[in-house]
């Protein structure tokens, strides 16, 4: 198991520094095979739209990114303490955004823990234009991860994004 | 037919993106073509208001064709299956 | 299905609520208990009873309130609602039904009568489900459309089977066809609506009928070409006022078997996997047409395939790939090609992978699930 911590100074400056410095951790740490090629695709989808989102969001000082990688998962975890993310409303589903064939659910799965779905909708269940664009990193990144969840920390007063990567060793097929 | 250059795709500018091909599509044009050649990587603003203009396309049932897309951004249309939604070629001379 | 039925007993009077719930479970069901509306939205934050019955008269939150609430949230508004009184006024009582409740039980009512409520509320509710899915069923037979076919067909040089299974068994946006147009050209057709259940598989007749007449006249016509049928099919979609908002994927293929050749055009769909007995590497043949119903200009491309002996192609839909986690649906085509190689490699009979790929997986199945495999003699 590898395991390493990498903060964000929450800067536009900082962005292509701090994505390429968790990537190298991660390229390094996983075999050289097509399967991991693409975990490592998907994870710098992940990694670019968590840490845009603590930008435009989390407002304070900086972002954390723990990065673990297990035998056969990878796993993204985003640390930061401004403002938790509630739910406006009580529902259990709620719809974010969506792009033409998916919209986003959060699920509040426990007080304080969310749950990132995507469902298949047909071209009717239209979304107000300026909705889709807010909150479309978050539909990215559930729709790159294997497991996309938010869980806030009382405690620490910590706000925790982590997202999942199955990495499979046995995937070798070719592409055309 | 018109085209749209862009040439940085991120955060600052997908807002006037969106309203500026809204614009232009609003006033009739049959077809817009976009050149995202010279963008090295979209983020999810952009690819945001690539969604609510091609949303604001079929509904004015206009047509959208994206060319010069470098490989991390086809592979990201890939990634999240845009390409079966987007019109996709290599050059301006294939989409006309 | 008759597993123990879950109710959720809202009262803000605590000893009716212990007394209530006694009797229930006692009867054999499940009982979960709130004592406000908010205690009880919470509660169906982790769980789903099979019915809610609720005090009308509360502090805070009071029965009315609390029903307005269920009806607004999509996932609560169609548990089945009864309202709990101690006041017989009509005037009341109007109002409760205007908010769907299925019945109002006057609180004095002995405790056993209300259980034999409850329990013929239950039955009739899944009775209703029950005879629905019967009718759609037997409707469906009567007007003889399938939206899968029955045999496998008979292709000269080439061993077609398939495989499929609907999603909980309501049948759903999935569908196939094999069309014989003479003695030397086959088509094979598979299909996947998106969107959701039942509408998708009334949607599933129409498309078929439209690829049908597309395909037949195309080769009356001499035109020899599935990017000139896909896009034809394309075409009248858009232009059909109903169909024109479904979006569907296609996978379109033509066996000339005087050739032994075939060429595939796909809309939407995912990419074929192609086995080379000789080698035992799996190949994707992809295709690059849009969505059905997306744009009426949209361009299709086809692409020739020459299958080796020995060699298999496999068409699938996304219920293939796709598989349940946490509530939400994955799809992992890597894993799937994978676990697809892996068996080939072993043995190449379509029944071998049916028992051991395709039917295990049915427990954790999100979707219609249809694949297609063409074996070369």
């Amino acid at each position: 198991m590898a395991k390493q911590q990498f903060e964000f100074l929450n800067s536009v400056d900082h962005l292509t520094a701090a994505i390429k410095q968790t990537l190298h951790f991660i390229a390094t740490n996983l075999p050289d095979n097509p399967a991991a090629k693409q975990a490592i695709f998907k994870a710098k989808v992940i990694i670019t739209e968590l840490l845009t989102n603590s930008l435009k969001h989390s407002g304070t000082g900086s972002t954390l990114i723990d990065v673990v990688i297990n035998r056969n998962k990878l796993e993204i975890i985003k640390i930061d303490f401004g403002a938790p993310l509630v739910l406006t409303h009580t529902t259990r589903k709620l719809p974010i955004t969506n792009d033409v064939l998916h919209t986003l659910y959060a699920i509040q799965k426990t007080q304080n823990k969310i749950q990132f779905i995507c469902e298949e909708n047909n071209l009717d269940d239209v979304m107000a234009i300026d909705d889709i664009v807010e909150h479309f990193g978050l539909l990215i990144i559930t729709k790159a991860a294997d497991n996309f969840t938010y869980i806030y920390e009382p405690e620490a007063k910590a706000n925790k994004f982590k997202a999942t990567l199955k990495i499979d060793g046995d995937k070798a097929y070719k592409s055309l | 037919m018109i085209d749209v250059d862009v040439s940085e795709a991120n955060l600052d500018n997908s807002a006037a993106f969106k309203s500026e091909v809204v614009a232009l599509l609003d006033k009739h044009r049959k077809t817009v073509i976009i050149d995202l050649g010279k963008i090295e990587y979209i983020d999810s603003s952009f690819l945001g208001a690539l969604v609510a203009v091609l949303k604001h396309a079929l509904a004015a049932k206009l047509d959208i064709k994206l060319i010069n897309l470098k490989k991390d951004v086809y592979d990201l249309l890939l990634l999240i299956r845009l390409d079966r939604v987007f019109k996709i070629y290599n050059s301006y001379n294939e989409a006309i | 299905m008759n597993s123990t039925k879950k109710i959720l007993l809202v009262d803000d009077n605590q000893l009716f609520l212990k007394i209530l719930s006694r009797a229930f479970i006692k009867a054999g069901f499940e009982c979960l208990n709130a004592e406000s509306g908010i205690e009880a939205l919470d509660v169906l934050k982790s769980a789903t009873p099979d019915a809610i019955l609720s005090d009308y008269d509360m502090p805070g939150m009071n029965g009315i309130e609390f029903r307005q609430q269920l009806l607004a949230d999509e996932l609560l508004k169609d548990i089945p609602f009864i309202f709990l009184t101690n006041i017989s006024d009509n005037k009341i009582m109007v109002e409760g039904f205007n908010m769907q409740a299925v019945d109002y039980i006057i609180k004095d009512t002995p405790v056993h009568v209300i259980i034999s409520k409850l329990n013929n509320l239950l039955l009739t509710v899944q009775n209703q489900l029950e005879i629905s899915k019967h009718e759609l069923k037997k409707a469906a037979e009567a007007l003889n459309v399938k939206s899968i076919p029955n045999t496998i067909p008979h292709i000269n040089g080439f061993e077609v089977d398939f495989w499929h299974r609907p999603y909980q068994d309501i049948p759903g946006g999935d569908f196939i066809d094999f069309i014989k147009v003479n003695e030397r050209y086959s088509f094979i057709v598979l299909g996947d609506i998106m969107g959701k259940k039942w509408m998708a598989w009334f949607f599933t007749f129409s498309f078929l009928s439209y690829i049908r007449a597309a395909v037949r006249f195309g080769i009356l016509n001499k035109e020899y070409s599935v990017s000139g049928i896909l896009q034809k099919v394309n075409e009248v979609i858009c232009l059909d006022d109903i169909l024109k908002d479904i979006l569907s994927s296609l996978s379109l293929l033509m066996i000339d078997n005087e050739t032994q050749q075939i060429s595939y055009a796909g809309a939407g769909d995912l990419p074929l996997l192609h086995y080379s007995a000789k080698t035992g590497e799996l190949t994707q043949v992809n295709s690059d047409g849009l969505l059905l119903g997306l744009f009426a200009d949209g361009r299709y491309t086809e692409t020739n395939i020459t299958l080796a002996k020995n060699d298999q192609l496999f068409i699938f839909t996304d219920g293939m790939i796709d598989f349940m986690i946490n509530g939400g649906k994955k799809s992992d085509y890597g894993h799937f090609a994978a676990e697809l190689k892996a068996l080939l490699n072993k043995s190449n009979s379509f029944k071998q992978l049916k028992e051991n790929l395709f039917e295990p997986a049915t427990a954790m199945q999100v979707d219609d699930c249809s694949i297609i495999s063409i074996y070369k003699d």
